[in-house]
């Protein structure tokens, strides 16, 4: 007992001077934290405030100093309205909104991924249609007719395209050349693809570079290859409805495609176990002779890697025989109004100075995003592959059909689906299967998603 | 509860357990007679049980090296090896982490959030563990036991009822709304730890403040507490290192760059999915150092203070 | 010890505002919503059809599974946390660094630990270059994007940041062990393993059991975060957990009612779980008296 007396008064001293310490720290803390504590929104003199949360840095690097020059510009322009943007991660991206969205307070402009991955949200009553509020001449003027059908349901337009994605694949000129391939002229048939493909392997490179571990490769491969059989808008979401089953080579062909690339060992041997991004990387790594990619990022192969020596564009090549099998996806991530937003018309005013001809070379200047809008003009590209992939655009249907789906089919089904095909022993059935699964289940846990696809008239293309 | 030896009457003083232990001694060692005689069978195998722990250490420190090395890379350097040490060592990646965002800011932010819950944090849970190890009260184990599955809610659930009751409050955008919700995650497991720390406290201390006339308070703040040191560094650091590295809660409240933390701002912001990878590692070297200083500083006291708080 | 009658209560009033504001209202909200079913446009009703497509979803029952699969690697945890801790007591050479190193990897953060985990883990990563540099070619795997091995690699993981804290509970616990009972035990000539069994698993059991009913609560409710980051829960679906699926359902497929009744049932098997740890306390409490 002496000892715990004796350290007991040492400890109590010693003790209390500690929390003493803890409680002054908490003292200064808490006025700080007063002070630094101020919630966005309100009105100062009358003047409007909005609010954006935006994304897209990651696909598009310099969307953050575009949209800070835009706003800038737009605050100074005029005094009535005040915008602020803030970037979003692609974490917080879709939960933060579904948060505020059902918290009913948030942003007055909010950015989605296009397609039925923006109309989800448009499903749940989460935001009100921008064709409320922005006149469908100048819609119908303004943004070519494919671009608006993305997000166009129920009679209505719900997103204002911000910027589109040319998706395509970049391939190494001088891997194609090494490899005995005429460089200037990539495959554009099925055959003639995997003739190159083994050429390249055979020279010694990885063909094609892909990560699949965090299954965004999925709704790229379903994309690509999966709407070549297609003939229209329809035919695409007919399953999804309902009316037809997802079987036969119109909707399944392309899983064996897929399956003939992964036997043929076409694709590096870590996909499963690398991202999409580091995927992509392998090509800037010059191990991958072609990846797949998005049209800001092949302009950054092209100017960090040398230019058109080195960096060429070509599309899928087609097995298909569906008017979708010569086509080029360059589908729009979209803004939207949401249903809590108290200044619509302010928020729709800005999406439009957004499409101004200043605004949208702005941000193909500082982040090399084209914005679909009719006025946007072929003499302000600058780079090779941009002008080829224009040219698609101009002489091409514009169709991706990841962005008509109902997202859980590929998470459920074409993310685990394809997965399989690199299992040994896994077939091309039990991939179908999966996917045919998702699709049930997807009907059974969202009977009100299932209404959309059944009343949804798609304009087509 | 009887018949036990001296040491267990010391329980709260939880240095003196210690006290036979190298690291703290400050008082004879008992113990060493007997660990003599252990040590004599043992002179053989200390070799050969050296193999695992050094194992163990490089299986601890391989992935922190793995981190510091490659955020001293270059890209290209990091493409050729990402085993090697870093030939050419440059700091440039994390002048690139450093000016890509207002680390000062988020460090503050970071700083404050952490500081202000776990002080509340502590505070709350000493308090309602000493009601609960130290008082009988109608309720006692019926409110106790509701409390505690409140360990096993996860923030992924906390997310969206949490962000509509803040907008009521008006608190989105505001360290407050983190602050409470890491203060609520807190308590459940600071509580558990301080019940059983003070289920050991000798009740004759207790007994004698009561006859000093020292009320409930008083004796809690001038006697309990102040001999619970241990305990509370505890809680101090295990709560620490969970505000500190918190993320998905931190992201989604605070959309203000003003606000936002620095695990946000350093891991999610320069580049989760960046392709630089050095920067990448740069960042989280940048956010893992306080905590591991922190750490460093605090682990003979955490050590002491594990020591008593799981006590009997 | 004089108190007033409302004094306790008054002592609780902070904490349980605190847990009533951030837990109590969620709670009963995430109920009520798991009873809302979402229609077209946002108008809602109630009924059990979220219940019911969870009941119908293998991926759910998995995900439930698979978190039952990471409670399998705590007796793993336990068992080297305590022959870490029993060596590191009796003081092997170099026990203060080891000591110190042993808890390091619970203070990092997870998402950090994932990150670093998912590079060296690769195909190509640095522990498969190491197994090859060693000719241990047969351990070369693909540990994260093997469908059969992913989960594993991931537990691996979780147990390599965890374990520290066991060991540390148990090292701390051991320091307290009353002297007196070693030395009379050394007196009746008991052998070293003799001791161990008799007298430090027992005065171990309580911590033993703390931190076990701390690592089941962590492998159900607190795990998301390794497996967004190391594997998202792939490959093919192969180590989703209960709170990728809330996640998943609540954020990306659009089914936040749906996710909210996962997180009803999630709660409900972690009190199971803390109700099962309390009876079986109670039964080992009555025989030992």
């Amino acid at each position: 007992m002496r000892t715990v007396a004796g350290e007991y008064k040492e400890l109590s001293r010693r003790g209390f001077l500690q929390m003493s310490g803890l409680a002054g720290v908490a003292a200064v803390a808490a006025p700080l934290l007063a002070s630094c504590s101020s919630s966005g929104g309100g009105s100062q003199n009358g003047q409007v405030e909005l609010l954006v949360w935006y994304w897209g840095e990651q696909e598009a690097p310099g969307m953050k100093k575009f949209m800070q020059q835009a706003v800038a510009k737009y605050n100074s322009s005029q005094s009535k309205v005040k915008v602020t943007a803030v970037l979003q991660s692609s974490d917080s991206l879709y939960s933060a909104f579904a948060a505020a969205a059902q918290a009913g307070k948030g942003p007055d402009i909010q950015y989605l991924w296009g397609g039925t991955q923006a109309l989800g949200d448009v499903w749940l009553g989460y935001c009100s249609p921008l064709s409320d509020y922005v006149d469908s001449a100048w819609l119908k003027d303004n943004i070519p007719q494919a671009t608006l059908a993305e997000t166009n349901w129920g009679g209505k337009q719900w997103g204002m395209p911000f910027y589109q994605i040319g998706t395509a694949f970049p391939y190494n000129k001088k891997m194609f050349a090494d490899a005995g391939l005429n460089a200037e002229e990539p495959p554009v048939t099925w055959d003639a693809y995997l003739t190159a493909l083994s050429k390249l392997k055979k020279a010694g490179v990885t063909p094609i570079g892909a990560g699949f571990k965090d299954q965004y490769l999925g709704g790229w491969l379903a994309s690509y290859f999966g709407q070549q059989n297609f003939n229209s808008v329809d035919d695409s979401i007919a399953p999804f409805r309902g009316s037809v089953k997802y079987e036969g080579p119109m909707y399944t062909e392309w899983i064996e495609r897929v399956q003939d690339l992964v036997t043929a060992g076409f694709f590096n041997d870590d996909i499963q176990s690398i991202n999409l991004y580091q995927g992509q990387d392998l090509f800037t790594a010059r191990k991958a002779a072609i990846v797949t990619s998005v049209q800001p990022q092949i302009t950054s192969f092209y100017r960090t890697m040398g230019g058109a020596d080195t960096v060429g564009v070509m599309r899928s090549p087609a097995f298909g025989t569906g008017r979708f099998a010569n086509s080029f996806g360059a589908p729009a991530q979209v803004l939207l109004l949401t249903k809590f937003s108290e200044h619509k018309e302010e928020a729709a005013a800005f999406l439009k100075f957004l499409h101004t001809p200043e605004m949208m070379q702005l941000m193909y200047r500082e982040s090399g995003a084209i914005c679909p809008d009719t006025k946007f003009e072929a003499s302000w590209l600058d780079t090779e592959t941009d002008k080829t992939m224009w040219n698609w655009q101009k002489t091409l249907p514009n169709f991706w059909y990841q962005y008509y789906y109902p997202l859980p089919f590929e998470t459920n089904g074409v993310d685990p689906g394809l997965q399989q095909l690199w299992q040994s022993g896994a077939t091309v059935d039990s991939a179908i299967s999966t996917m045919q699964g998702a699709i049930s289940k997807w009907g059974d846990q969202s009977p009100a998603q299932l209404d959309a696809y059944k009343t949804w008239k798609p304009l087509e293309h | 509860m009887s018949a036990h030896s001296p040491a267990d009457v010391g329980a709260p003083a939880g240095g003196e357990h210690l006290a036979g232990h190298p690291d703290t001694s400050r008082a004879g060692r008992p113990q060493q007679t007997i660990r003599r005689r252990w040590r004599t069978r043992r002179t053989l195998s200390q070799i050969a049980l050296q193999i695992p722990f050094v194992l163990m250490a490089l299986t601890v420190l391989f992935p922190l090296y793995f981190m510091i090395a490659n955020s001293l890379k270059t890209r290209s350097a990091f493409a050729q090896s990402a085993l090697n040490v870093p030939n050419h060592p440059t700091l440039s990646k994390y002048s690139d982490a450093i000016n890509s965002a207002n680390l000062g800011r988020f460090f503050v932010n970071s700083a404050i959030i952490s500081v202000v819950s776990v002080a509340v944090a502590t505070a709350c849970a000493a308090l309602a563990a000493y009601a609960f190890a130290k008082m009988t009260f109608p309720g006692s184990e019926a409110i106790f036991r509701i409390m505690l599955p409140t360990m096993a809610i996860p923030s992924i659930v906390l997310l969206v009822p949490q962000f509509k009751f803040m907008t009521r409050l008006d608190l989105i955008n505001s360290r407050w709304s983190v602050i409470i919700l890491y203060i609520g995650i807190m308590l459940p497991m600071s509580l558990y730890l301080f019940r059983n720390f003070f289920r050991t406290f000798p009740n004759d201390l207790l007994d004698a403040a009561a006859i000093d006339g020292l009320g409930s308070l008083r004796t809690l703040l001038r006697i309990v507490l102040p001999a619970s040191r241990p305990v509370i560094f505890t809680a101090v650091i295990i709560n620490f290192v969970f505000a500190w590295n918190e993320l998905i809660l931190a992201l989604v409240f605070l959309q203000n760059e003003q606000q936002r933390t620095l695990m946000v701002g350093v891991t999610v912001f320069s580049g989760l999915y960046s392709l630089d990878v050095p920067e990448l590692m740069a960042g989280m070297t940048i956010a893992t150092v306080p905590v591991v200083l922190v750490y460093l500083i605090g682990q003979r006291h955490l050590m002491r203070g594990l020591l008593g708080g799981m006590g009997k | 010890m004089r108190t007033r009658r409302w004094t306790p209560y008054a002592y609780l009033l902070p904490t349980l505002a605190f847990l009533g504001v951030v837990f109590g209202y969620a709670v009963v909200a995430v109920v009520l919503e798991s009873f809302r079913v979402p229609g077209l446009l946002g108008v809602m009703h109630w009924g059990r059809e979220n219940y019911h497509g969870i009941f119908h979803d293998p991926l759910f029952w998995q995900s439930l599974r698979d978190n039952l699969k990471l409670f399998l690697v705590i007796p793993a945890m336990t068992v080297v946390g305590l022959v870490v801790a029993v060596l590191l007591f009796e003081r092997i050479k170099g026990w203060r660094i080891y000591r110190s190193l042993a808890f390091l990897p619970y203070i990092l953060a997870v998402p950090i630990v994932g990150v670093v985990f998912s590079y060296i883990l690769e195909r190509n990563g640095v522990l498969n270059q190491m197994l090859d540099t060693l000719h241990l070619h047969f351990l070369v795997h693909d540990w994260l994007g093997n469908p059969d091995l992913a989960l594993w690699s991931i537990a691996v993981i979780i147990a390599w940041q965890q374990t520290g804290l066991a060991i540390v509970l148990f090292l701390a616990r051991l320091a307290s062990v009353d002297e007196q009972l070693y030395e009379a035990a050394l007196t009746d000539g008991a052998n070293w393993f003799q001791r161990f069994w008799h007298i430090t698993m027992p005065q171990l059991a309580r911590v033993i059991e703390f931190f076990v009913t701390i690592s089941l609560i962590n492998m159900l409710s607190w795990v998301f975060s390794y497996v967004y980051v190391m594997t998202g829960g792939g490959p093919q679906q192969k180590s989703y957990v209960t709170e990728l699926y809330i996640y998943q359902n609540a954020f990306r497929n659009g089914l936040s009612n749906l996710a909210s009744a996962a997180s009803v049932i999630l709660l409900l098997v972690a009190t199971a779980v803390l109700f099962v740890q309390a009876v079986t306390r109670k039964a080992v409490d009555r025989i030992e008296v």
